[in-house]
C-alpha cells in the first residue's frame, strides 16, 4: 500500500521536472536526502532518482534557465571535487568497492551545481530550505516520537541503504537540519506551520540524541550553543532550553547517559580506539598517495589496511577530512576545506549585509541558523565518514546562493560595501555613482 | 501511523515543489504566497509599539 502510494506521488511529481528544471532539482534533493524509495520495504527495485536526474538536466540544458553557477568559491570547489573524485576513482586500488560511492558523488555534485545555478530568487532559496528540512527532519520527527513512545530504549536510525542509514550519520544530519527547522519556525507564513515547526524542533533534537551517537551529541551541543547565540530572543530561549535539557537528563535511560559519559573515557572504549587506529592508517595511506588517494572505501579492504598495519581492523575512515584526503587525494581535501571556509564566509557576509535591513530579516536569521548547521557538520563529521554527503553540498549551495542573492539586491543600498563584500553588482553601482 | 507520517512528508514535498512552480507561473518571484511562503515582516514601528526586540 505504502509503496503504491509513493509511486503515485512520484509519478505525479515527474511531469513537474519537465515543466521547470528547478522543480526537478528539488525532486532530486527530496529523493536523495529522504530516500523515500527505501521506505517501501524494497517493493520496487527501480532506480527512482535516475529519471528525475535525466529529466532535470535535459530540462535545464533546453530551458532559458541554462546558466553557469555563480563564480563563487563554493561552486569552484564543487567542480574541483568532481574532478578530484573522478581521478581518484580512475586510479583506485579497487574500483569495484568504490563504484557505487563514485556514482552517487558525481551525480550528487552535478545536481548540486545545477541547483546552485538555478537558486537565484528568495522563493527558491526558501523552498529548498523547506525540502531539506522536510526530507531529513522526517527521520528526526519520527525518531523523536518513537523515542517518547518507547521510553528511549531503542536506537533511532535513518533510511536503510542511504548515507544516513547509520545512527551516527543520522545524528549529525539531524543536528545540521535542526537550525533550518528553527528558521522555518520563525519565518513560515502560516501561524499553524510556525507552531508545527516549534513542536517539531524539540522532537528532532530528541531523535538526534537517541541515536545514541556520541559524535552526534557533540555536534548537537555545538550547534545548540551557536544557534542560541544567533537567536534574537536569547533570554527568552534560555528557559525552554534549560527545561528541555533538565527533562532529557531526568528521563533519559541509564544506557544513554552511560554512552554519553564514555566520551571522556575514550581510552578504554574499543570503538573509539578502533577509530584512532583507522585514522592513523588513513593518514599514512593519504601521505603515501597524496595526489590521488587510494580510492573510495578502500580502507574497508584488508589488503589495503595491511599495507600500513595488519593488526588494524579494516573499516570506514570515520573522519571526513581524512576520508577526503585518503580516499580521493589532496585536491579533494583542499576542495572540501575551501567549500567549508567559503560557505562560512558567505554566511558571515550575508549576516552582516542584512543586519537591521527592512525586508531582509529572513536572510539574516537564515544565515545565522545555517552557521549553526555548518558548525554541526564540521564537529560531527570529525567522527564519521561524511565528506561526500549531499546534504552538506546543499547547505553549501544555499549559503553561497543566499550571499549572492542578498549582496546583489542590497548593493545599490550601500549595505554590501559596509559588509566588505565585492560583487559585480556593487562594482556596477559604484561605477554608476 | 508510520505510513501516515511517511505519506504526509511525501505529500508535503510534492506541495513545496508544486508551490514554487505555481508561484513562478503566476509571476510571483518574491516571498511567494500561501502557508509555506516567507512570513511578512512586521514594520519596525509596529514592533517598537509592542516592545519587541529588534524594533
Amino acid at each position: 500500500m505504502r509503496a503504491y502510494l509513493f509511486v503515485l506521488i512520484y509519478a505525479g511529481m515527474l511531469p513537474l521536472a519537465l515543466l521547470s528544471p528547478f522543480a526537478g532539482a528539488m525532486i532530486w534533493a527530496w529523493l536523495s536526502l529522504m530516500y523515500p524509495q527505501s521506505q517501501t520495504y524494497g517493493y520496487f527495485s527501480f532506480g527512482f532518482a535516475a529519471p528525475v536526474a535525466a529529466l532535470t538536466l535535459a530540462a535545464f540544458l533546453l530551458s532559458r534557465e541554462r546558466a553557469l553557477p555563480p563564480s563563487t568559491a563554493v561552486a569552484w570547489s564543487m567542480a574541483g571535487m568532481i574532478l578530484a573524485c573522478g581521478v581518484a576513482h580512475a586510479t583506485a586500488i579497487d574500483r569495484e568497492i568504490g563504484a557505487v560511492r563514485w556514482d552517487t558523488i558525481w551525480k550528487g555534485l552535478l545536481l548540486a551545481l545545477a541547483t546552485l545555478a538555478m537558486l537565484r530568487t528568495q522563493l527558491r532559496i526558501h523552498a529548498l530550505v523547506w525540502i531539506v528540512a522536510l526530507s531529513i527532519g522526517y527521520f528526526g520527527l519520527k525518531g523523536g516520537l518513537f523515542t517518547l513512545l518507547t521510553g528511549g530504549r531503542y536506537r533511532v536510525v535513518g533510511a536503510d541503504g542511504s548515507i544516513i542509514g547509520d545512527n551516527n550519520h543520522l545524528a549529525v544530519a539531524l543536528a545540521m537540519v535542526l537550525p533550518l527547522v528553527a528558521y522555518l519556525a520563525m519565518h513560515a507564513g502560516s501561524r499553524v506551520l510556525r507552531a508545527a515547526c516549534w513542536v517539531a524542533a524539540p522532537l528532532v533534537a530528541v531523535g538526534a540524541l537517541f541515536t545514541y551517537s556520541r559524535g552526534g551529541a557533540l555536534a548537537l551541543g555545538a550547534m545548540a550553543a551557536l544557534a542560541w547565540l544567533r537567536t534574537r530572543h536569547r533570554l527568552a530561549m534560555l528557559a525552554p532550553i534549560a527545561l528541555l535539557a533538565l527533562g532529557a537528563f531526568a528521563f533519559a535511560p541509564e544506557a544513554l547517559l552511560e554512552r554519553l559519559g564514555s566520551i571522556d573515557d575514550y581510552g578504554s572504549d574499543p570503538s573509539a580506539m578502533g577509530r584512532l587506529a583507522i585514522w592513523r592508517v588513513a593518514l599514512e595511506l593519504a601521505l603515501r598517495n597524496p595526489l590521488t588517494g587510494v580510492g573510495f572505501q578502500a580502507t574497508a579492504l584488508p589488503h589495503v589496511v595491511a599495507q600500513v598495519d595488519p593488526t588494524v581492523t579494516p573499516r570506514a575512515v570515520h573522519n571526513s577530512y581524512l576520508e577526503a584526503f585518503a580516499e580521493a587525494g589532496g585536491l579533494a581535501l583542499a576542495c572540501h576545506l575551501v567549500m567549508i571556509l567559503a560557505a562560512a564566509l558567505d554566511l558571515r557576509r550575508t549576516r552582516r549585509a542584512t543586519a537591521g535591513v527592512a525586508g531582509w530579516r529572513w536572510a539574516h536569521d537564515l544565515s545565522g541558523m545555517m552557521q549553526a548547521s555548518l558548525l554541526a557538520y564540521c564537529v560531527g563529521s570529525f567522527f564519521i565518514s561524511f565528506a561526500f554527503y549531499d546534504g552538506w553540498w546543499y547547505l553549501a549551495a544555499l549559503a553561497t546562493a543566499l550571499r549572492v542573492h542578498a549582496c546583489t539586491a542590497l548593493a545599490p543600498r550601500g549595505r554590501v560595501a559596509a559588509a566588505g563584500v565585492a560583487t559585480a553588482a556593487a562594482a556596477a553601482a559604484a561605477r554608476g555613482r | 501511523m508510520d505510513t501516515l507520517a511517511f505519506l504526509l512528508f511525501c505529500l508535503a514535498a510534492f506541495y513545496v515543489v508544486a508551490w514554487v512552480l505555481l508561484n513562478e507561473r503566476l509571476g510571483e518571484h518574491g516571498r511567494g504566497r500561501g502557508p509555506i511562503a516567507i512570513r511578512r515582516e512586521e514594520p519596525a514601528a509596529a514592533r517598537r509599539a509592542r516592545g519587541a526586540p529588534g524594533g
